[in-house]
């Protein structure tokens, strides 16, 4: 990886380069595990979103998305020994040291799952919308529900939930994150969405009587 | 493969979850993190810093009050019973401490007189 030290611009460029010039996820890790931060660089600038908005459905609070996605990163480069290439593709592994962390913090901390509404709430008001205020204030309510009752669901069901129809994982990277088989992911998921759709139907239904 | 089984009716969650927004990541924000990152790498990698890693501070913080106690030759205090006693008057002076025995003797500057009482 003698190719990948280069300036900051350089870096970004070959991490979202599109043709055969990029590095493969698979090279810069073996990089990476020889102590190659440049490698990391790319990692991170290619990677980093991916992580965040997983680490921020996790967690659900920004300042704590960012302290796992960082912790992620950190453990990406102290743990890329164990990254078996072949086995798992490279962001399948990156999101499985995220919920590992994740679990550990929320062990640790014991997040709150209910405090979710004001919280994400005051995250997506940044999100530019082209939508009328009213229908916006609905839309918003609506997803605000939504988001609601998702985070209510227990963590497995939720993470399987989020990866597969949220980030478009295959069932198999879904079940590799969730250390299950693809079979016991599939039935996870079906428990997911009933267990989802009864709690918006109860939600909607306080919501009507209110 | 790729098969979820999902009914007619999970349609609506399905599609509520695929268009479910996501807060961007502020790119200042990205770069200042994978400074951290970078960062805590660089520091990781020193041997302060390794022998900060987290795996080692538990261990430090067992070791260290012993090793402590050791070096200056005072090993009682590792035996000693540490405790908190909240006093209703000012003490002006602590005349003996038996260590060996976990004991420590103190007199009030009023005691004789209230003993005489």
């Amino acid at each position: 990886m003698a190719a990948v030290s280069a300036s900051t611009l350089s870096l970004v460029w070959m991490a979202n380069a599109k043709d055969d010039t990029a590095p493969q996820d698979e090279a810069l890790m073996q990089a990476i595990r020889a102590g190659d931060k440049d490698a990391l660089n790319i990692l991170m600038i290619r990677h980093m979103r991916a992580i965040y908005a997983f680490a921020l459905n996790l967690t659900r609070n920004p300042e704590d998305a960012e302290d796992l996605t960082q912790e992620t990163f950190v453990r990406c480069f102290t743990k890329a020994h164990t990254y078996k290439p072949g086995k798992v593709k490279v962001t399948t592994w990156l999101h499985t040291l995220t919920r590992n962390l994740a679990i550990d913090a929320f062990r640790r901390r014991r997040w709150t799952l209910e405090s979710e509404s004001e919280e994400f709430g005051g995250c997506l008001d940044n999100l530019a919308d082209e939508r009328s205020p009213d229908s916006h204030l609905e839309a918003e309510d609506r997803e605000g529900m939504f988001r609601s009752c998702l985070g209510r669901l227990p963590e497995r069901q939720r993470t399987a939930l989020l990866l597969c129809y949220h980030r478009g994982f295959s069932n198999r990277q879904a079940a590799a994150v969730l250390g299950v088989s693809v079979d016991a992911l599939v039935s996870l998921l079906a428990r997911a969405r009933r267990t989802l759709k009864s709690s918006i139907a109860s939600a909607e239904s306080v919501g009507r009587r209110l | 493969m790729n098969e979820r089984f999902e009914s007619e009716d999970d349609q609506d969650v399905v599609e509520r979850l695929r268009t479910m927004r996501e807060q961007p990541l502020d790119p200042h924000a990205a770069a200042r993190m994978r400074l951290a990152v970078l960062n805590r790498i660089e520091q990781g990698q020193g041997f302060i810093g390794w022998f900060l890693r987290p795996l080692w501070r538990p261990v430090l913080a067992t070791i260290l009050p012993f090793a402590t106690g050791l070096a200056f030759g005072q090993s009682d205090y590792l035996s000693e019973t540490r405790m908190m006693i909240e006093l209703q008057e000012p003490i002006e002076l602590a005349t003996s401490i038996d260590a060996s025995h976990n004991l420590i003797e103190i007199y009030f500057p009023d005691q004789e007189a209230r003993e005489d009482d």
